[in-house]
């Protein structure tokens, strides 16, 4: 199961350097984009498993703002960067971005960085709802409200959202593994 | 032992006087526990209450001393002494009045006691009442012609009288007789300010320096010191003594207005300001204070040190804030630099990397152009930066505000086939070849900045009109002057949202991948010339930004 992995810089260069440099790594599905605006909509359309982006085309506030918006659409948000200031790093992970990379490390150790990252980012999703219990909590703690609006149907929650919802578990499932292929999604029948 | 009541009377007047002849205070405490233990195993109750309030005067107790004495006068009001120390306390506590009565009880039982005719003549002299003062001391003399005080206070009250002549023959009697080492560095002290008073400076100041040689803490000396170096004209010396005078001190009005006297002598303007303003708080009614103060604020060499002073401390904070302001400057468009270069270096370690992983055929057509862009930034990095030296540092000089636009225009139409001037001064000013103080530079760099920004945003090709004008300014800029140069440079390209409009002027905004110097630098470019940028174009028919500089 490849990882759908989307990238956004600003240089189509770097786009190009970097989508080789994981091609390599046996990442076989990325996608490109050198403008923000571009971006957002095309994550809105399409789940990706991992977004990597930069943080250049945009101001600080904005900054925090993309991550934010990338986070609502995908589960696993790196920020690269080669920006000096620590501070707006340390925004984009309160905005919730999984990781941040400083494109100015010596040598090609940006890019291992980020390899890894991507590697331990997914492997970290797959094991998220198994370790924190956190979405089959969210059900609990909503089971009344649920219960209006989705009587007799399976439910698909991720990050404590509704992701999806159908009357067929086989159907539900199906299009979930299909979508979220690294992320566990709790799936639950609510009578 | 002292067995008889008469006995014990004695060695009680003997521990009094012992006490009254050291300054050491706990000496004085060891003779009023043996006084008192004395008088508890004999019962002497009138004598235990005695010492109770010589041990509370010592103290500085006053009231509970008078309390005391009061209730030893209640059990012997027949005994001298006890009206005498009555009356000691009463002085202490400025009643005069008072202690007169209590010492005329005390010379009433015993006429002859001269301790108590003296302290009559300090308590008289007290009062002003300098004749009676004098008659009272020259009695204690008579009686007590071996005790140095007595010569002592005629001295001072004949020094009060102006006969100062006299008051130093007194000291150097009282001297004579051995006095107590504080006492020494009074008489000599006091010795010093009878012969300054009479005009022998040298000699004053010999006897100063003695006392302060046998008590270096004696600040009154070190004033009076001061004081006669003042009267010589010695102010480096005298600024030194009465300034510790005045540490010590700083309720001795005399040393402290001598000491005002000095600084403004010694033109230590800033210091000598404070001390009179602060001597007029604490002395109001100080005549030399006023004159002092009088004297700096009308003496023209004076008024003009404070307008310099003044310009100065402005210039400083002036100073301050441009540094501030640079320094803000630079850190931005380090951040910048360190962000150009950081993209530089992260896509050429990407394109090592690979070649290290898959070997030299993995270097293509598409690297090398990426290189190539790379090694172009570079140089445009490198532009800046020689160019960043110069907007900040740079003095202003008269411009020819059309002539260096046309330049401009020329240096991009000659790789972009894009834009027009259109100068609407040419009817007005600009023919008569107005000249604007600007930093040239500067100005040059932002009007280019700007035009290479309106070309790399529109990747299609646009008009750019470049308008002038000098106008008044408009009300509501922010600009401190009463004209402005507008530079208007607008083009029909995509132009910027509304809001987007202030933050395109934020430091690492950048609608390209982030070649040209950035609309931050063009903003802080404007505003070291104190003038003002906007943008006022619509979305969809063009950006138009409108660069006022005032003319200055």
């Amino acid at each position: 199961m490849d990882p759908k992995i989307l990238i956004i810089d600003n240089l189509p260069e770097n786009l190009e350097t970097m989508k080789e440099w994981l091609e390599g790594e046996d990442f076989k599905s990325i996608e490109m984009i050198d403008n923000a605006e571009v971006a957002k909509k095309r994550a809105k359309e399409t789940h990706f498993d991992v977004i990597v982006t930069d943080m250049v085309m945009v101001t600080e506030t904005d900054g925090y703002e993309l991550v934010k918006y990338f986070r609502e659409l995908s589960q696993l948000v790196i920020v690269i960067t080669a920006h000096p200031d620590d501070n707006v790093l340390k925004r984009c992970m309160r905005a919730g971005a999984y990781d941040y990379i400083d494109k100015k490390k010596k040598g090609q150790a940006a890019y291992d960085e980020l390899v890894a990252s991507i590697r331990e980012g997914l492997q970290t999703l797959k094991q998220k709802n198994i370790v924190y219990n956190k979405d089959s909590l969210f059900v609990r703690d909503n089971f009344q409200d649920l219960r209006k609006e989705y009587k007799g149907k399976f439910i698909a929650v991720l990050d404590e959202k509704i992701v999806d919802n159908d009357e067929n578990y086989k159907k539900l499932k199906d299009r979930m593994e299909e979508k979220y292929r690294y992320s566990r999604v709790f799936m639950v029948n609510i009578p | 032992m002292a067995n008889t009541k008469a006995e014990r009377i004695n060695k009680y007047h003997e521990i009094e006087t012992r006490c009254f002849s050291t300054l050491d205070n706990k000496k004085i405490q060891k003779h009023i526990s043996t006084a008192q233990k004395l008088a508890k195993e004999n019962d002497d109750s009138e004598y235990l209450t005695y010492f109770t309030a010589a041990e509370y005067f010592y103290k500085k107790n006053e009231k509970k001393a008078l309390e005391s004495i009061e209730a030893a006068l209640k059990i012997d009001r027949k005994n001298a002494l006890f009206h005498r120390s009555y009356g000691v306390i009463l002085s202490a506590m400025g009643r005069y009045k008072d202690a007169l009565d209590a010492f005329k009880q005390a010379l009433a039982l015993n006429k002859s006691d001269h301790r108590a005719m003296r302290y009559m003549a300090v308590a008289y002299f007290q009062l002003n009442r300098d004749q009676e003062a004098m008659e009272k001391i020259s009695d204690a003399i008579d009686n007590g012609k071996d005790d140095y005080r007595n010569y002592k206070i005629r001295g001072i009250i004949l020094s009060r009288l102006d006969r100062d002549e006299d008051a130093v023959k007194e000291f150097d009697f009282a001297l004579g007789l051995n006095p107590l080492k504080f006492d020494r560095v009074e008489l000599l002290r006091r010795k010093g300010v009878s012969q300054s008073k009479l005009g022998y400076e040298r000699e004053a100041i010999e006897e100063f320096e003695n006392a302060i040689a046998l008590d270096g803490n004696d600040y009154l000396a070190k004033g009076w010191l001061g004081n006669s170096y003042l009267k010589l004209k010695e102010y480096d010396k005298a600024e030194v003594l009465l300034k510790e005078a005045v540490k010590s001190a700083e309720e001795r009005e005399e040393f402290y207005s001598d000491y005002a006297e000095v600084l403004v002598n010694l033109d230590s303007f800033k210091q000598a300001k404070k001390t009179i303003d602060r001597g007029l708080v604490l002395f109001p009614d100080n005549e030399k204070f006023k004159s002092l103060k009088f004297f700096i604020t009308s003496d023209p060499h004076w008024i003009k040190h404070f307008n310099e002073q003044e310009r100065l401390l402005e210039e400083e904070k002036r100073k301050s804030e441009e540094f501030q302001r640079k320094l803000q400057y630079f850190e931005r468009f380090s951040q910048r630099v360190i962000h150009r270069v950081g993209n530089v270096h992260f896509l050429l370690a990407g394109i090592i990397g690979l070649i290290k992983k898959k070997g030299t055929a993995s270097f293509d057509e598409d690297k090398l152009e990426a290189i190539e862009k790379m090694n172009d930034m570079i140089s445009k990095l490198i532009g800046e930066l020689k160019a960043i030296e110069k907007p900040v540092f740079s003095e202003r000089e008269k411009v020819d505000v059309a002539k260096e636009i046309h330049v401009l225009q020329s240096a991009i139409e000659s790789r972009v086939d894009a834009v027009r001037l259109i100068n609407k001064l040419d009817k007005k000013s600009f023919k008569k070849n107005i000249k604007i103080s600007l930093f040239k530079e500067s100005f040059s760099q932002a009007i280019g900045e700007l035009l290479e920004n309106a070309v790399q945003v529109n990747k299609d090709k646009i008009d750019i009109k470049i308008y002038l004008e000098i106008m008044e300014t408009p009300k509501d800029l922010p600009v401190d002057a009463n004209e402005v140069l507008l530079v208007k440079v607008a083009d029909n390209g995509v132009g910027i949202a509304t809001e987007k409009k202030e933050e395109i002027f934020e430091p690492l905004f950048s609608t390209t991948s982030g070649n040209g110097l950035g609309l931050s630098i063009i903003k802080s470019i404007v505003a070291e010339h104190g003038g003002f940028i906007r943008e006022t174009g619509t979305l969809g028919q063009g950006a138009c930004f409108e660069l006022y500089f005032p003319i200055i």
